[in-house]
């Protein structure tokens, strides 16, 4: 991890202060001397926060990277015309806010396509590339909810298109399509997924052995009990589509942040039997790591998996604490 | 040639993207940010009130401090109980993982945590009716 700072006064403040609140409340209508030592304590506790939480947000700030929008995100209007007609189709407006890479802004085209009741969100920018705008571009490749590489907005929300039904989504006849802006955009619908991919290798992402024999020419199988195999399970089935990353309102503002497909990482192979990699979880056990995690929980409602990224980073943060309580002991 | 990307990270104002999916999560963040900077003038206001007892004006504060951090405290409890059942309750895990993983779970626990955020939260408020009534009316 990049920056080493630990578990900022923010959290203890965090749980403290409502704590403190609440013993307030009570020593306000049994014992009224209390409050004198616990008004103090709670200014305090506040200032803390304050304190810490400006702090978190000035790093954000120094953080920025890229260019700014100055708030024109929309850009100006281009509608192609035509209606293309499909039998038993239903006329639907795709609106895709698509990054011009000429002027550098997000800018909405408007097409008019036909959509069946199977009709899916790649399927319809397949369909307009093919016939209406060569010059469209889109990662893809399953189809099918299997690669990870079709991830997009869709009405705002995080989504791989390939499992996205049109009809479904459309309001008043309308789909809106944008790109991910949980990472760097590089052309239209596509992300640059190089800073996603850096995150993912820092945290190690492999079963690691001491002896590299078992490693690389292991001799013989490294048994498992279903309960130990269900302790990592649905944590191995992230599909690196970075749908979460693009959820977390972390990442969108700290780009630093590590994020939660990385962190779901780390607890997928720290609680694995086979894994003998030590520190694992100090390694996240800094501010750019679990500790810039505020449970938004947007990353696990977005993960098409089941992944579940959020309860990951909670229970590495619980482990985290354990870590250091055994310590202290 | 190098590559040339676009990078819309790193401003707040994007916290408002969560609006269209997830409004929960939504008012957490907001509540959080204005807390932040919300925490700094109550402080002060409690350390004048301390000198100078203006009580009313430090009763305000107190009870929006209040109001601020009630997202706070409703997701930490949820939080704990994430914690506590291993994400079986308030997670997001997979569907087909969690009917055939159910069988290894502490299933008496899991109804305790279901119910914790909400008792967590009655409690919160209920708080918050005490003051007000105690305070303003
Ligand atoms: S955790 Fe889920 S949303 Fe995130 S990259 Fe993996 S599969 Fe995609
Ligand atoms: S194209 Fe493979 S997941 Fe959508």
């Amino acid at each position: 991890m990049r920056e080493s700072i630990k578990i900022a006064p923010l959290y203890i403040a965090m749980i403290g202060v409502p704590i403190l609140m609440f013993l307030f409340l009570l020593s306000y209508v049994f014992f009224p001397y209390a409050n004198t030592i616990l008004m103090p304590l709670i200014i305090a506790g506040l200032l803390v926060f304050g304190v810490s939480g400006a702090r978190e947000v000035y790093l954000q700030k120094q953080k920025e990277t890229g260019i700014k929008l100055n708030g024109n995100l929309y850009g100006k209007t281009v509608t192609h015309g035509g209606v293309i007609k499909e039998n038993g189709a239903k006329h639907v407006t795709v609106k895709i806010k698509r990054f011009n890479i000429v002027t550098r802004k997000i800018e909405p085209n408007i097409f008019k396509i036909g959509a069946d009741k199977f009709t899916t969100v790649l399927d319809a920018l397949i369909l307009i590339k093919e016939k209406k705008d060569k010059t469209l571009s889109m990662r893809y490749s399953c189809r099918m909810g299997i690669c990870g590489s079709c991830g997009m907005v869709v009405n705002g929300k995080p989504v791989l298109a390939c499992e996205t039904n049109v009809l479904k989504n459309a309001k008043n006849d309308e789909i809106e399509v944008a790109p991910m802006q949980g990472n760097p955009i590089l052309k239209d619908l596509v992300d640059d997924f190089d800073d996603f991919f850096e995150k993912h290798q820092s945290i190690n992402p492999y079963l690691y052995r001491k002896n590299k024999n078992e490693q690389y020419a292991a001799k013989e199988e490294f048994r498992q009990t279903q309960e130990e195999i269900e302790r990592f399970l649905p944590y191995s089935y992230c599909i690196m589509c970075g749908l979460c990353m693009d959820a977390c309102p972390i990442v969108n503002t700290n780009p630093s942040f590590i994020g939660p497909q990385a962190l779901s990482q780390v607890y997928r192979y720290k609680s694995d039997t086979r894994d003998q990699k030590e520190n694992r979880i100090e390694n996240v056990d800094v501010l750019e790591g679990i500790w810039s995690c505020e449970f938004a929980g947007a990353c696990s409602k977005v993960c098409p998996k089941g992944v579940d990224p959020a309860t990951a980073i909670q229970l590495l943060k619980s482990d985290a604490m354990k870590n250091i309580i055994k310590k202290d002991e | 040639m190098d590559k040339q990307t676009y990078d819309l990270r790193g401003s707040q104002s994007l916290l408002s993207r969560l609006f269209r999916f997830d409004t929960e999560a939504y008012l957490h963040m907001i509540f959080y940010r204005i807390l932040i900077w919300f925490s700094f003038i109550a402080a002060g206001i409690f350390i004048l009130d301390y000198f100078f007892k203006i009580n009313a004006l430090s009763h305000a504060f107190f009870l929006l401090v209040w109001i601020f951090f009630t997202p706070q405290v409703l997701e930490s409890a949820k939080g704990l109980s994430v914690i506590g059942t291993k994400g079986f309750v308030f997670g997001y895990l997979n569907k087909s993982y969690l009917t055939t993983a159910g069988k290894y779970e502490k299933q008496k626990m899991n109804s305790f945590y279901k119910v914790l955020p909400y008792i967590v939260f009655a409690l919160w408020i209920s708080g918050f009716v005490v003051l007000s009534f105690e305070w303003l009316i």
